[in-house]
């Protein structure tokens, strides 16, 4: 028994015939219509899916909807409200209170829009 | 197995090698990928005796083979998607038989049962040299459990079921010339298990 890496060996008919306990008699028909009464449902979902698009296209998706993501955080930013502004008469009454209440070095830091809110608020309470 | 019991008939005889891939498999395939239950049923069809003749050889019991076989082609077509078209069907298909095969038999602990095949009955050999024949199967089977199972697998697809060097290595996913190495070395084995016999016909 030469060993040839190159080309499959002759088949040993001996060893067949000796190894062979062929496999026992079963119902081929039912095992058929088991296996294809299984696969019914997966057959169905494939009928009603959309059709398969080329790899190609498929490895845009994830892509497609990363820029969808970015692009919808950018939109949102770019539309973000401005910060509510005080009308000329509302301003003034701000700049009369910090002036009169605060000491002159306190009074710039309060001018800013946080602070016009808070004094608004204060003296819309009073 | 009984002595009533009937093999079933494989579509070819052990030992020979099995037909040609059909013409009509890569459209049969674009159509299962589409759903069509008539196409899935040619290839269960075409494949089914051989499908289970391997799984009874993998796990050695007919509800086990039957189980494995359901098994593996319910897999097929969920991954039918991932074939490769222009491809011949088989050797895919008996890739994941074989997997899984494997898989379950490590998994219930089992080596394979090589059901030794009754004499036949005969006028010709006496009774002497049917029990010497007997005694040469079992000793055959027991060697077989011997070899590591990747050998194991090759000689049974091999001798017994009829697949080419080239369709085992794509079964395994191995090369040609390892599929063909470990069929040297199993051979060896085997033989080594015959030898006390051939030395007495000798």
């Amino acid at each position: 028994m030469t060993y040839d890496p190159s080309r499959d060996p002759e088949r040993d008919p001996r060893l067949a015939a000796l190894l062979d306990g062929s496999a026992p008699e079963t119902e081929w028909e039912a095992l058929r219509g088991r296996i294809t009464s299984a696969a019914e449902l997966p057959l169905a979902r494939r009928r009603h899916a959309r059709p398969a698009r080329p790899a190609w296209v498929r490895s845009l998706v994830p892509l497609a909807a990363a820029a969808g993501v970015a692009g919808a955080a950018f939109g949102l930013g770019l539309n973000r409200a401005p910060a509510p502004t005080l009308s000329a008469e509302e301003q003034a009454m701000v700049n009369e209170i910090a002036e009169s209440a605060l000491p002159g070095e306190v009074a710039p830091l309060l001018t800013g829009e946080a602070a016009q809110d808070a004094l608004l608020e204060a003296v819309a309470g009073s | 197995m009984n002595a009533a019991s009937t093999a079933v008939p494989l579509p070819f005889a052990a030992g020979q090698a099995p037909a040609a891939a059909p013409d009509d498999e890569p459209a049969l395939v674009e159509r299962v990928r589409r759903g069509d239950p008539a196409a899935f049923d040619t290839l269960v069809n075409r494949y089914l005796r051989r499908a289970f003749a391997v799984a009874y050889r993998l796990l050695g019991q007919r509800e086990d083979a039957e189980d494995l076989v359901q098994d593996a082609f319910m897999a097929a077509l969920q991954r039918i998607d991932t074939f490769e078209a222009g491809r011949p069907f088989a050797p895919w298909f008996f890739r994941i038989l074989v997997n899984r095969g494997l898989n379950a038999r490590k998994a219930r602990s089992l080596r394979a049962v090589h059901a030794i095949p009754e004499t036949a009955a005969s006028s010709g050999p006496s009774p002497e040299r049917e029990a010497e024949r007997t005694e040469l199967r079992e000793r055959l089977t027991v060697a077989m459990e011997t070899l590591p199972e990747r050998q194991r697998v090759i000689v049974e697809l091999f001798e017994l079921e009829g697949f080419g060097g080239p369709e085992i290595a794509q079964i395994l996913e191995i090369s040609d010339g390892t599929v063909r190495w470990h069929l040297h070395e199993a051979r060896k084995t085997l033989r080594r298990a015959l030898s006390p016999y051939e030395r007495r016909e000798g």
